[in-house]
């Protein structure tokens, strides 16, 4: 059996802070955990009110003592959310970055034999290692977690990046097609149309022959050579014939010179080396757009075009730049519920030259604003639309050093504002260090 | 000549507990109740002279209990033995006319001495 | 429930130490916090371990765990919603509004006075003696199936209110299987 005395050394000793109050909160025992530690020798402290002497803790303290003393039970605080109850010094003066020494508090009520709690007893343990094990342990993980954030967006960029390629290789592909189509048609529809004039003529002079004869016939006072003309005439309906024939190859003209500035347009559009730049008229641009993609405008809105005269040329790759205009324009006719217009403004402002197609459709929800031009954002039935066309030009745009922007309020239509420098410093085209590059 | 009177309250245990705490001196003939209705019933009948009546009960809790035995002029002492020991409970069941309030759990000692100072020992 | 696991005579008088438990432990609660409080008559269930790990996946509250050590050994669980703790923060005295590491403090003080004010009263009456380890926040999500050492559990549900501040929580007493017999035990003791 222990005596009082060498309990009491015990409890001077423990490597626990040990604090004993009344119910009144007066200090009644101070080990040397305490008195070190906070510099505060038993002198200092014994008799004293606690609350008083820790005025900075008092209200939580207060509170903690309370509930002990009401409920009868422990109560309990910890370093991860009260680090240092006590101003107590580190544990780890000299190894450790810690300044003060996080804490574990328990507080355990003492009862007499009645049931009554008599005393509190505080206990303090150390707690700092296993906080700044834990602390270093929750900063790796932040640090993991920002690693892991940043490998997300540059997977997303990779993406992004793949998607534009696939794209392009999609674009090229097309205007190959296109270019070959438009070689293959613009032969015969050459000689078809070189023959057809020729056939003009041939018809004019036959014309000319056949009325030539019935003059003669009519002067040569002959009836029976008349009649037989007339009822030759009449049997074959020669003078509506006569009438037709003209109209028929004027059509028939009209017919090859409209395949011909498709074709013409369409070899302009798919130039086969598409990422040429080169010193470009961007109403030219506009122009063989609109007649590649007449027949998806036509029944949906009606082209204003409003073009600055002598606008200087842009030095660009015109068929990406026509790329920009052709997406931004079928997005405007799909757009369009019912018949409405699209107007288009070519001008200069400033160093730039600014191209804007407005259309009068259904505008674009405030929400979906800024993600139009992310990749793959699109409000159209799944297969209809890719979600890629915005994207793709707006990359193209800044690939140019220009800058595309939006505008629009819901019912009354969207404008795409694409504004390309004038001044384009001519060194920048070798730049195709990125593999997009290479293949637009 | 015995007291007749009811312990009412639905948990058997508390029941048996408040059988074993009645001072073995005191002559009563006890009838049991498991619910307010039973306990009125037992009011009724001229069984409960003293009712031990708890609160937290099914059918008809002991305020409603309390209530009925104010409003029909009954005589029975009513003791509340009572787990809610919250001092609203405690002022709500001696307005509606209890004779005292003990709380759960029951101490004996505590019983005999209400008992004594209600004359009824 | 089955009379393997706890009887009809058994279950009575564990529902009245209960109800005697939680109106001394509102009578405390309410003299610490000087607000009336309501705790619900407890109810207690037999519960397998997926219908436990169910009760707890509830993405809208907060738990926290603790354990009572002993000649009766199992956990507490509080279970409170993530919402509008200010009230309850007030009657116990902290500076609002409160900071994330605040927060924890209360969930976890509200925790310990919660278990200990629900606990002693059961203890006390069936004459056990426990410890209280310190409580702890839970994470549901970490908590799986396969490694719950056990098929079926004692629980013993209480809510708590305050009617003034709109605060409530869910209190869940478990016991686990091999925990019982002490319990049977005591409360065949109070009923001889
Ligand atoms: N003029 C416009 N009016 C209304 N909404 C528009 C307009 N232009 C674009 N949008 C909206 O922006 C979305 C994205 O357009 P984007 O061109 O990137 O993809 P898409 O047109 O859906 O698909 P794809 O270009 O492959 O056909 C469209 O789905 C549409 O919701
Ligand atoms: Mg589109």
């Amino acid at each position: 059996m222990i005596d009082d005395k060498l309990a009491l050394q015990l409890i001077r000793q423990l490597p626990i802070g040990a604090c004993l109050v009344s119910t009144d909160y007066t200090i009644l025992l101070w080990n040397d955990f305490f008195s070190e530690r906070l510099q505060l020798v038993p002198e200092q402290a014994l008799g004293k009110n606690l609350l008083e002497l820790f005025p900075e803790q008092s209200k939580f303290l207060k509170r903690k003592l309370d509930s002990v003393l009401v409920l009868k039970n422990t109560s309990f605080s910890y370093w991860e959310q009260r680090p240092h109850i006590f101003h107590f010094k580190s544990s780890r003066p000299v190894t450790g970055h810690e300044e003060l020494m996080y804490q574990n508090m328990e507080i355990l009520p003492i009862t007499n034999t009645a049931g009554d709690v008599s005393y509190l007893f505080i206990a303090i343990m150390d707690a700092t290692t296993t906080a700044s094990y834990s602390l270093a342990l929750k900063q790796a993980l932040s640090q993991l977690e920002e690693e892991h954030k940043a490998q997300a967006e540059l997977i997303r960029k990779l993406e992004e990046a793949h998607n534009q390629l696939l794209q392009a290789e999609k674009m090229a592909s097309i205007g190959q097609l296109a270019a070959g189509v438009a070689h293959e048609i613009n032969n015969p529809i050459g000689f078809i149309s070189s023959n057809m004039e020729t056939l003009q003529h041939y018809c004019e002079s036959l014309i000319q022959a056949i009325n030539f004869a019935g003059s003669l016939i009519s002067q040569s006072n002959s009836a029976e050579l008349s009649k037989q003309f007339a009822d030759f005439g009449k049997q074959r309906n020669l003078n509506f014939l006569l009438q037709d024939m003209p109209e028929l190859i004027t059509e028939s003209l009209e017919g090859t010179g409209r395949v011909m500035s498709i074709v013409k347009s369409l070899r302009e559009f798919s130039h086969v080396d598409s990422s040429e730049w080169k010193e470009t008229n961007l109403i030219d641009g506009i122009e063989s757009t609109l007649r590649i993609i007449n027949n998806e405008l036509k029944y949906k809105a009606e082209v204003h075009k409003n073009y600055q005269k002598d606008m200087p040329l842009v030095y660009c790759q015109s068929m990406q730049i026509n790329q920009v205009f052709m997406n931004i324009l079928l997005n405007a006719a799909q757009a369009m519920e019912q018949m409405g217009f699209i107007y288009i403004d070519i001008a200069t402002e400033g160093d730039f030259a600014k191209v804007s197609i407005r259309d009068t459709g259904p505008g674009i929800e405030v929400q979906h604003l800024n993600k139009i031009f992310d990749p793959f954002f699109t409000t159209k039935a799944v297969g209809a639309g890719t979600g890629l066309g915005l994207s793709l030009s707006y990359s193209i745009v800044q690939k140019h050093k220009g800058k595309i922007s939006v505008q629009s309020q819901i019912g009354q239509g969207a404008e795409f504002t694409i504004l390309l420098p004038l001044h384009q410093q001519h060194e920048e085209q070798p730049e195709a260090d990125s593999s997009v590059e290479n293949i637009l | 000549m015995a007291i007749p009177i009811t312990i009412a309250d639905d948990s058997a245990l508390s029941r048996k507990t408040i059988r074993r705490a009645l001072p073995p001196e005191w002559e009563v003939s006890i009838c049991e109740a498991t619910n307010g209705k039973e306990a009125i019933t037992a009011v009724e009948n001229g069984l409960a002279e003293v009712l031990f009546l708890d609160l937290q009960m099914p059918e008809m809790d002991g305020y409603q209990v309390l209530t009925y035995l104010k409003q029909h002029h009954e005589k029975a002492v009513v003791i509340v033995i009572s787990a809610d020991i919250q001092p609203e409970a405690q002022a709500l069941v001696n307005a509606l006319g209890a004779f005292r309030f003990l709380k759960k759990p029951l101490e004996p000692a505590l019983l005999g001495q209400t008992l004594k100072e209600l004359g009824l020992l | 429930m089955s009379s393997y696991f706890i009887s009809e005579e058994q279950k009575d008088a564990l529902q009245e130490v209960l109800n005697i438990s939680m109106g001394q432990a509102a009578d405390a609660l309410a003299r610490l916090i000087q607000t009336q409080v309501h705790l619900s008559i407890p109810s207690i269930k037999q519960s397998s371990s997926d219908h436990f790990i169910e009760r707890l996946k509830n993405p809208d509250q907060q738990l926290a765990q603790q354990s009572f050590l002993g000649e009766l050994s199992g956990e507490m669980i509080s279970l409170m919603s993530d919402g509008d703790n200010a009230a309850i923060a007030e009657l116990m005295n902290y500076d609002i509004p409160l900071v994330e590491h605040e927060k924890q403090e209360l969930m976890l003080e509200l925790t310990n006075i919660l278990a200990g004010a629900c606990l002693h009263g059961l203890i006390s009456q069936l004459n056990f003696k426990i410890q209280l380890a310190a409580p702890v926040l839970l994470n549901p999500a970490s908590i799986c199936i396969e490694q719950l050492s056990w098929q079926q559990a004692l629980l013993m549900e209480i809510c708590f209110q305050i009617p003034q501040s709109s605060f409530n929580a869910e209190i869940l007493i478990c016991l686990k299987q091999d925990s019982l017999l002490p319990l049977k035990n005591h409360l065949d003791m109070l009923l001889q």
